[in-house]
């Protein structure tokens, strides 16, 4: 099987290099945050430019947070306030 | 049988192009219906017009009203039939909401941070 180490490095064949920097999830550190599925400009920094949620070892939020992401996303789908993919059929 | 009365939140999606005095007879009847079975309106909130993120119905603005009301099953259950019922509406979607933030939040320990080597 193969695996993806390197898949994020730049280019170079050597095994990917893991920054010991912890990333801090952005709710705990600030709890005023309300996640809310009404925000679209708040969720809208979850997700690509394809629409698809980032996965939390990417924005390194934890993982009770990334749940209330996840499900505010969804919910904000259905309303149309973010889109499901951006990608139309023309 | 005993319902249990809970709080309930619906936000739908009206038509953009209608005039004022539709809009309002919409909104009118919708707490209507919530009232007629046994639901309590708490707020009703006018989030405005926005773009779609996507094409419904070949509409592309859509005219977003948020309700907050108590109620109980039935109550969502009948409400959610005349918005599906209704032409002008577009869409429509009823949560339970979230418990309020500032205190819901649990407080994360610090950890002492070890360095994986």
């Amino acid at each position: 099987m193969s695996t993806n180490y390197s898949s994020q490095s730049s280019g170079s064949a050597g095994p990917m290099r893991r920054s010991n920097k912890k990333k801090i999830c952005r709710f705990c550190a600030d709890f005023q945050i309300f996640i809310d599925y009404k925000e679209p400009k708040l969720l809208g920094t979850f997700v690509t430019e394809r629409g698809k949620i980032i996965p939390r070892r990417v924005t390194g939020n934890c993982a009770f947070h990334q749940r209330r992401i996840q499900e505010s996303v969804k919910r904000a789908r259905i309303l149309a306030l973010l889109p499901f993919t951006t990608i139309y059929q023309v | 049988m005993s319902q249990k009365t809970r709080a309930y939140e619906t936000v739908y999606i009206i038509r953009a192009d209608l005039a004022e005095d539709v809009e309002k007879k919409i909104q009118d009847k919708v707490a209507e219906v919530v009232a007629r079975f046994g639901g309590k309106i708490e707020s009703s909130k006018d989030m405005g017009k926005r773009p779609l993120a996507y094409r419904i119905a070949k509409h592309t603005k859509g005219h977003y009203i948020q309700l907050n009301y108590e109620g109980t099953g039935q109550t969502v259950e009948e409400l959610e039939r005349h918005l599906r019922l209704s032409e002008d509406v577009v869409r429509f979607l009823t949560v339970r909401p979230a418990a309020h933030p500032v205190v819901a939040q649990p407080q994360p320990q610090p950890q002492p941070q070890e360095v994986v080597q």
